[in-house]
């Protein structure tokens, strides 16, 4: 039963190509850990959680060195400007990711339990579609459509970024109540389970890694659209990167598009701690 | 569940390729604007200007208001070029692109139409890797952009000879004619706005007095030097954190338009400012006026020199502030198309 358990999330999670939990899980299962320190246990089972830091604060600070060695011209020191660009946009970028995921969760994982129930599972199929071909605009295009009805501020960007990302953590909600053993959920009816009991205490404990997968999925492509929102006014580090563009200075454009880049890192890695922690023990 | 390894290994290994790269890129970088010590050759190239010529006489007279132009365009000569013309992807540019094309053809040139090839920079990289064989081009840009300078001349002719003789001197290119018209950045509020009707000090203190007024401007203009940081010493007062917005050039207008934005950035000769009703925040010289020039690589330019100086200087000889938004708020307000406004203006001025 255990094993069957384990297996069926991982080749759900391989299928969808979503992000899934961390390595360090496979290891702490095949190895004979037990023979380590617990101390170093600790820190193998863990290993993959410490290289994005790594990499993030190596990039950071070369990020940081390279813009201090760089000979700089008014367009540069302008643009660059911690105070008056690079932080205000980086807590744009930041709150638009933060916002719409939430959005998308809100939205997303009610659906994904909703369509899941014996009474609505016809539904699901239609709908699955819809949010598919949802995903199938172009970001960009999605953008202008939702500027187009909803007029420029902030929340006409975030309602279009969470509508992109419904997908993935729709599916994977869908996918991840489906794949839980129907026997699992017999066993805790049969023991005196309400149906909402049953699903708050088995189904979506059980479905939880896949559902966060898609939430790590959908993280990640937000953080890439952001980018794309300071073409209708809603800021964020594309301002940058545009700036780099059109004012043809490499040091501008190089510095939006890694921080983009660090900022997604984090926001995964932080991902991976939140799945790391909300997973249920034994899974 | 062991997807995620090779993924952070591929994230890992793209990241420490882009730093790398940024890393040479700042190399490029530090070499070209050291070879950007051109300081010294734009004050030559200026200095030739006001002595009429001595030093760039043969390299930059077209900046001088040396007047080539042509009772009509079919005298020039243009039989056997293939020319790509580019143009920016604004109206004002499409008109200026299809202006020059009908003239070419009328020379007998086989012209290639690229016109809404893209923005400032994606036509000027077309022009260096000569895909496209001439746009137009604002001294302004040349100067902020292309020729990554700092502190521009406030007088449009002297810019003009700066940017031509150093972008010549570095890049090969030649910058024909003045257009009389000038372009420039200005802002504009709805013609219904509380706000219309000030000039740029009023339009700032405004802005510093309402916290829910909005500044709304194109990305380059808050970061170029002649940009809004004129603005800023001219009134002595900042946009506020938070009443700044980006957006793109496109959507300010019409942004403008509703109030969304209480203040827009635009450039005063697009043909939207009338068709839409915006007020025009007065200037009372804060913003350097900037004119358009031809420009073209030196190779293309040497198959008929006197052919394409002309060109230029025909093309611009009418083409005052008015005429010009005349042309662009016929393409932008009454949807004509910009080639048949090009030759209809042509026609007028009985240049073909």
């Amino acid at each position: 039963m255990t094993s069957q358990l384990h297996d069926v999330p991982i080749e759900v999670a391989e299928l969808d190509e979503v992000h899934a939990a961390d390595p360090a899980d496979a290891a702490l299962d095949s190895n004979s850990n037990s023979e380590l320190p617990p101390g170093l246990r600790l820190i193998k089972s863990n290993a993959g959680l410490f290289i994005t830091p790594i990499i993030v604060i190596g990039g950071a600070i070369a990020l940081y060195l390279y813009n201090q060695s760089a000979d700089k011209i008014f367009q540069d020191e302008r643009a660059l400007d911690w105070d008056r660009n690079l932080r205000p946009q980086l807590e744009q970028h930041l709150s638009l990711t933060l916002w719409s995921t939430v959005f998308t969760i809100l939205m997303a994982v009610p659906l994904g339990i909703l369509l899941t129930r014996p009474k609505y599972k016809r539904a699901g199929i239609p709908i699955l579609a819809v949010a598919t071909s949802g995903q199938a605009i172009p970001a960009f295009g999605l953008l202008v459509l939702a500027y187009a009805w909803l007029g420029s501020s902030p929340w006409t960007t975030i309602w279009a970024l969470s509508l992109f990302t419904l997908l993935p953590v729709l599916r994977n909600t869908m996918v991840g109540l489906e794949q839980v053993d129907q026997n699992v959920i017999e066993a805790g009816r049969g023991m005196g389970l309400t149906k909402r009991q049953a699903l708050r205490q088995i189904e979506l404990p059980l479905a939880i890694p896949v559902i966060l997968a898609g939430v790590r999925t959908a993280l990640v492509i937000t953080v890439g659209m952001a980018a794309l929102a300071f073409l209708i006014g809603g800021g964020g580090l594309g301002t940058t990167i545009s700036a780099g563009l059109k004012l043809s200075r490499d040091l501008v454009l190089i510095t939006g598009a890694v921080m983009t880049a660090l900022v997604a890192l984090s926001v995964d890695w932080i991902a991976a701690l939140i799945e790391k922690t909300l997973r249920p023990s034994g899974l | 569940m062991r997807i995620k390894s090779p993924t952070m290994k591929i994230v890992a290994a793209l990241a420490a390729v882009a730093l790398v790269a940024g890393a040479c890129g700042s190399d490029d970088d530090s070499s070209s604007s050291d070879g950007g010590g051109g300081g010294g050759v734009t004050t030559d190239g200026t200095d030739a200007g006001d002595d009429d010529g001595a030093m760039t006489a043969g390299e930059c007279d077209t900046a001088n208001n040396d007047d080539n132009s042509v009772a009509s365009l079919t005298e020039l000569d243009f039989s056997g070029l293939d020319i790509n013309v580019g143009s920016k992807d604004f109206v004002e540019q499409l008109v200026l692109g299809q202006l020059a094309i009908v003239g070419l053809e009328a020379g007998g040139a086989s012209v290639t139409d690229s016109t809404n090839l893209g923005g400032t920079v994606v036509n000027r990289d077309a022009l260096l890797s000569n895909e496209i064989d001439m746009y137009f081009e604002y001294n302004g840009s040349g100067w902020a952009v292309h020729l990554a300078q700092e502190e521009p001349s406030f007088d449009t002719i002297e810019l003009t000879n700066g940017v031509c003789a150093m972008d010549l001197a570095e890049n090969d290119i030649r910058w024909l004619g003045v257009s009389p018209f000038n372009n420039t950045y200005g802002f504009a509020t709805a013609g219904d706005s509380p706000a219309a009707g000030l000039d740029l000090q009023g339009m700032m203190e405004y802005v510093n007095e309402n916290a829910d007024a909005t500044v709304c401007m194109e990305i380059e203009y808050p970061n170029r030097p002649d940009g809004l940081v004129l603005l800023e010493q001219a009134t002595g007062l900042a946009i506020p954190d938070g009443q700044d917005r980006i957006m793109d050039t496109g959507v300010i207008y019409d942004e403008t338009a509703t109030g969304s934005c209480t203040f827009g950035e635009i450039y005063t000769t697009d043909g939207r400012i009338p068709a839409l009703g915006l007020d025009v925040v007065e200037d009372p010289g804060v913003n350097i006026l900037y004119n358009v020039s031809m420009t073209m690589p030196d190779s293309v330019f040497q198959q008929a020199p006197e052919a394409f100086e002309a060109l230029a200087d025909t093309i611009f000889a009418g083409l005052d502030g008015d005429t010009m938004a005349e042309l662009n708020r016929k393409v932008s307000a009454d949807g004509e198309d910009p080639r048949a406004v090009a030759e209809e203006y042509l026609t007028e001025q009985g240049l073909l």
